[in-house]
C-alpha cells in the first residue's frame, strides 16, 4: 500500500525537474518514514541526493518498502501545464503496474504512468570533507552562474577567508563574480585557509537552476580540486543535495 | 565482474592486433583466440562487436551516432572543450583518435570508476541505438559519456570508431566463419555447413552463440525462417551473347533486370517484411509492395525475390532507379507512395508454406512462382523467356533495353540451378549494355501521336509520341514517348493545342511500330532533354544504321517547357543528327 498527498503539486514538479537534470529514469525508495532517491549521472560525473520524510507530504501512508521507477521525462510532461494550488495525489495500480496521479484544482485531472522495471545498483555516497562552507541565497548564486555559462563551458570556483569568487574565462570574454563574506547575499561564511577547483558549467548550471525554483537557500561547500557538494535546505526537513566532480586544469 | 563476463580490453587487444596485421590468416587466428576465451554467453555480442555492429543487419538498429554529438560526449567525459576538440578532430582526421587523444589527458574527475566490461559497453551501445524521439540526442550523449568516463584512451578509440560507424577493421564474414569452425567444430574444413546456416539465416552472432553451445550440431536447427533475410544469391557478368550462352551450355533462360531496387519480400499470412539487397528491413519504406505480395501470391508463407520500379503514375511508365531514392525516407511515405508508385517483378521463390525450395533448380522454381502469384496491374513476374541461340538473346536484351530496363539476368536451367545463397557464381549472368551514349544537349521533336492519360492525368494525355526527321525520305520515324517535364498548365493546353491536327490513323509520313491511341499530322515541335541515346528494336529513328534491325531511342525523355513554335516540323532534329549524337556520345560504361 502506497499512497501521498502533495498539498503544492508545483513543488513537486519543480523538484522532478531537479532531479531530472541528472537522470532519465528515477528510482525511488519508498520507505515507511518516507521518499528518498540517489542516482548518478551516466557518466558518474554528478549525482543527486534527495529525500522527503512523511512529514513533507500532506498525507503519506507506505505500509512496506518497495522501488519505485519512472521515466521522469515522462512525468514532468504530464505535469507540464500543473498549476500552484493545485494537489496532487499519487497511488500504486499493482495490478497494471501504473503510477496514478491524481491533480486536484479547479477540476479533477487523472494521469497514469506505467513502472519500469528498477536497475539494481546502488549509488554509495562520497567520503568528503570540505575546507570551504558557504551558505547563501540561490538566486544570487544562480545568477552568477548564468552569467559565467554565458561566456566559458566551466567555472572556477575559489574561496578564501574573505570572499567567494567564482570565474569564468574563454576567449570571447571573461566574467568574474566575487561575493565578500559580509554580503547581504552570503548567510553562512566558513572557510579554512583556501579553497579553489574547476568544475563544468552545464552540470552546475542545471542544477543550480533547479535547486533554486524549489529553495531560496543553498549551501556551496568544496576542497581543493575536489567534488563539490550543492545543497538546498526544502521546507520539512526535505532534501536536494548535489554532488559534482572536478576538472583538474 | 562476473564469470559470464569479461573486460573490454580483451576486445581492444584484438582490435589493435588486426588493425597492425595485413594477413587473413592471422586475423583468423586472433579471432580464434578471442572466442575461445569469451564465455559462451557473450560469444554472439563478441562477434557483432568485431564487425562494428550490435545486431544481425536485418534487424535494422543502427548504432552511426552523428560526429558532433560524439564530440560532445567526449568533451563531457574529459572536460575539454567543445571547439578543441572539434579543431583536434579536423587535425587527426579520426574521432577515435581524437577520443583517445582527450581521455588521455582528460581533466573530468569521476566521482567512481568502474573498468569496463564487454557487457556494459555492448548494453550500454545498445541503450544509445534504441534511443529515439525528444531527448534521444541528449540521451545519447549522455550515454556514450558514461562508457568513455571509465574507459582508458585506446578503449575510448573503439568505443568511439564503433559508435559513429566507424569501426572499419574489415574482418569478412568468412574469416569469421572460419574462425567459428577453427575454435568450435574441429578445423577449417567445417566450413561450409557453417556457411550455409549463415546464407540462410544472415546472423553471424546467433551462428557463433549456436556452435559455441554445441559445437557442429548447433548448425543443424538453422533453417529458412521468414522474417530472417536470406543472403542473396548474385550474378556474374559477361560481355557477349555467345559467351553467356557457353557458359551456360547452350541453353539458359533469359529475365528482363529492371532498372528497379533487388527486394527480399518475406509474406507471413496477412503481414509482409522487406529485406534491401544489403539486408536492411526496409518494410516502411514499401506499404503498397508490402500489400502486393500479401494479396498475389497464394501461400500462406512465402519468401520471393522481386524488383521494385518507380512507376510514373500519370503515364505508367517506367522511371529510373534514381527516383525510388524518394522512397527511402522516414516520413512522409504516403505522399511519397502517390508520387513514386511501384510495380514489383517477381523474379525468384526461396520458401513456399513450409517448403525450402532453394536446393530446387531454377525452372522448377520458376514454376512453382507462375503457379503461386496472381498478376495484376502492378504485380508481375519478370519478363522471362528460354533461348538457345545468340540472336534470341540480343533481341530479348535490346526489347529489355527499349522498356527501360537496365539489360538481362541469363540463368543457368539445368538440374543443378539451384539457389545459392550469398553466393557470386555462373548459374546467373547479368549483360548490361557496354556502352551508352549520355545526352546532354536538347533536341527538337515532333509530336506524332498521343496516349491516353490515367490517373491524375486521366482525360487529358498521358504520354506524346516523339519522332525525329528525315530529309531524304521526308518522313518522320518515331525516337521516343514522352510523358515527363509537363506541367499541369501543359497537360491542360495540350490537347487544344492538337485538336486541330488529329487524323484517325497513323499519318503516311510517320513511321513507327507504336500504337499511340491518337495520331497528329506531324506540325507539333518539343524542345526534349534526354538521359541518353540507345538501341531500340521498337523505334526506327536511325534503322540499321548501328546494328541491323536496330533503331535508336531516347531514354527518359522529358519536355523543357520550351514550345518550338518557331520551328515547323522539317525543322526538327534530324535522323542523322540523333545518328551522330549517338556516336558522338558513345562512351564505354564503367564494369
Amino acid at each position: 500500500m502506497f499512497r501521498l498527498v502533495i498539498s503544492d503539486s508545483r513543488a513537486w514538479k519543480n523538484l522532478m525537474a531537479a532531479i531530472s537534470t541528472l537522470v532519465e529514469e528515477a528510482s525511488f525508495d519508498v520507505k515507511p518514514e518516507g521518499l528518498a532517491l540517489r542516482a548518478m549521472d551516466p557518466s558518474h560525473v554528478a549525482m543527486v541526493d534527495f529525500e522527503y520524510p512523511k512529514e513533507s507530504f500532506q498525507e503519506y501512508e507506505c505500509t512496506e518498502p518497495s522501488k519505485l521507477c519512472l521515466d521522469i521525462g515522462d512525468m514532468l510532461k504530464l505535469m507540464r501545464r500543473v498549476e500552484a494550488g493545485e494537489t496532487l495525489e499519487l497511488t500504486l495500480d499493482p495490478q497494471t503496474n501504473h503510477l496514478n496521479m491524481k491533480l486536484t484544482g479547479k477540476y479533477k485531472r487523472r494521469f497514469s504512468l506505467p513502472l519500469l522495471q528498477p536497475s539494481v545498483s546502488e549509488v554509495p555516497t562520497p567520503k568528503l570533507t570540505f575546507d570551504a562552507q558557504i551558505k547563501m541565497d540561490a538566486d544570487c548564486l544562480n545568477d552568477a552562474i548564468t552569467d559565467i555559462s554565458n561566456v566559458s563551458d566551466q567555472v572556477k570556483i575559489e574561496a578564501d577567508e574573505e570572499k567567494l569568487v567564482l570565474t569564468g574565462l574563454s576567449e570571447t570574454g571573461n566574467v568574474v563574480v566575487e561575493f565578500e563574506r559580509a554580503n547581504q547575499a552570503v548567510l553562512d561564511f566558513q572557510v579554512k585557509g583556501e579553497a579553489k577547483a574547476l568544475y563544468g558549467v552545464s552540470f552546475l548550471q542545471d542544477m543550480v537552476k533547479a535547486g533554486a525554483a524549489s529553495s531560496k537557500v543553498v549551501s556551496v561547500e568544496f576542497s581543493t580540486d575536489k567534488p563539490v557538494k550543492i545543497d538546498f535546505e526544502l521546507p520539512l526537513q526535505g532534501k536536494l543535495t548535489y554532488y559534482l566532480a572536478p576538472r583538474l586544469e | 565482474m562476473g564469470k559470464e563476463d569479461m573486460n573490454y580490453s580483451l576486445l581492444v587487444e584484438m582490435y589493435e592486433r588486426i588493425e597492425a596485421t595485413t594477413k587473413r590468416l592471422e586475423i583468423t587466428d586472433y579471432l580464434v583466440d578471442l572466442f575461445k576465451k569469451t564465455p559462451k554467453k557473450l560469444i554472439d555480442k563478441v562477434v557483432y562487436m568485431t564487425q562494428g555492429k550490435l545486431h544481425p543487419d536485418y534487424m535494422g538498429i543502427e548504432l552511426g551516432i552523428a560526429e558532433k554529438l560524439a564530440i560532445k560526449a567526449i568533451s563531457l567525459s574529459s572536460g575539454a572543450g567543445e571547439v578543441e576538440v572539434d579543431k583536434a578532430l579536423k587535425k587527426i582526421g579520426d574521432i577515435g583518435e581524437a577520443a583517445a587523444k582527450f581521455l588521455g589527458k582528460k581533466t573530468q574527475v569521476t566521482l567512481f570508476h568502474e573498468p569496463l566490461t564487454v557487457s556494459r559497453v555492448y548494453e550500454t551501445m545498445d541503450r544509445i541505438a534504441l534511443s529515439t524521439g525528444e531527448g534521444a540526442q541528449e540521451a545519447k550523449i549522455k550515454l556514450l559519456a558514461s562508457l568513455l568516463s571509465d574507459a582508458e584512451p585506446e578503449e575510448a578509440k573503439y568505443i568511439v570508431r564503433t559508435v559513429t560507424g566507424k569501426l572499419r577493421l574489415g574482418v569478412a564474414d568468412m574469416t569469421i566463419l572460419d574462425a567459428l569452425a577453427v575454435a568450435f567444430c574441429g578445423s577449417k574444413e567445417n566450413r561450409p555447413p557453417l556457411e550455409r546456416a549463415y546464407n540462410l539465416s544472415s546472423d553471424l552472432g546467433g551462428l557463433a552463440a549456436a556452435v559455441a553451445e554445441r559445437g557442429l550440431e548447433g548448425v543443424k536447427k538453422f533453417k529458412i525462417t521468414v522474417g530472417k533475410p536470406i543472403r542473396p544469391m548474385l550474378a556474374e557478368r559477361l560481355a557477349s551473347p555467345q559467351e553467356i550462352l557457353e557458359k551456360m551450355g547452350g541453353r539458359c533462360a533469359v529475365e528482363y533486370k529492371y532498372d528497379g531496387e533487388r527486394l527480399q519480400i518475406h509474406k507471413e499470412k496477412d503481414k509482409a517484411t522487406i529485406f534491401s539487397r544489403r539486408l536492411e528491413n526496409i518494410t516502411h519504406h514499401y506499404p503498397d509492395a508490402c500489400q502486393l505480395v500479401v494479396n498475389h501470391v497464394q501461400a500462406s508463407a512465402a519468401i520471393v525475390e522481386c524488383e521494385a520500379v518507380a512507376i510514373n503514375p500519370d503515364t505508367g511508365e517506367m522511371m529510373p532507379f534514381q527516383e525510388l531514392m524518394h522512397r527511402r525516407r522516414k516520413y512522409g511515405i504516403q505522399e511519397a507512395m502517390k508520387l513514386y508508385p511501384v510495380s514489383l517483378f517477381l523474379f525468384d521463390l526461396l520458401y513456399a508454406d513450409g517448403e525450402d525450395l532453394t536446393l530446387k533448380p531454377y525452372p522448377e522454381r520458376r514454376r512453382v512462382l507462375e503457379s503461386l502469384v496472381e498478376e495484376g496491374e502492378s504485380i508481375k513476374l519478370a519478363k522471362a523467356l528460354v533461348v538457345d541461340n545468340a540472336e534470341a538473346l540480343e533481341k530479348f536484351f535490346e526489347e529489355a533495353v527499349a522498356e527501360g530496363c537496365e539489360g538481362i539476368l541469363a540463368k543457368a536451367v539445368y538440374p543443378e540451378s539451384v539457389y545459392r545463397a550469398g553466393a557470386r557464381e555462373w548459374l546467373w549472368i547479368k549483360y548490361k549494355r557496354d556502352y551508352q551514349a549520355l545526352l546532354t544537349d536538347t533536341v527538337d521533336l515532333v509530336v506524332v501521336g498521343a496516349f491516353h492519360g490515367r490517373g491524375r492525368r486521366a482525360g487529358t494525355y498521358g504520354a506524346l509520341l516523339l519522332a525525329a526527321y528525315n530529309e531524304k525520305e521526308d518522313v518522320f520515324p518515331t525516337v521516343c514517348k514522352i510523358g515527363s517535364g509537363f506541367t499541369d498548365e501543359d497537360l491542360e493546353k495540350l490537347p487544344r493545342m492538337l485538336k486541330d491536327y488529329i487524323i484517325p490513323h497513323k499519318h503516311a509520313r510517320v513511321v513507327t511500330q507504336m500504337k499511340a491511341d491518337v495520331w497528329f499530322t506531324p506540325s507539333l515541335v518539343l524542345e526534349v532533354l534526354g538521359a541518353e541515346i540507345t538501341l531500340s528494336p521498337v523505334h526506327p529513328c536511325g534503322i540499321n544504321r548501328i546494328r541491323k534491325g536496330s533503331g535508336l531511342a531516347i531514354r527518359f525523355p522529358r519536355f523543357t517547357g520550351r514550345y518550338r513554335e518557331d520551328k515547323s516540323p522539317e525543322d526538327a532534329t534530324t535522323e542523322d543528327e540523333i545518328v551522330e549524337l549517338y556516336l558522338k556520345r558513345l562512351k564505354k560504361v564503367e564494369a
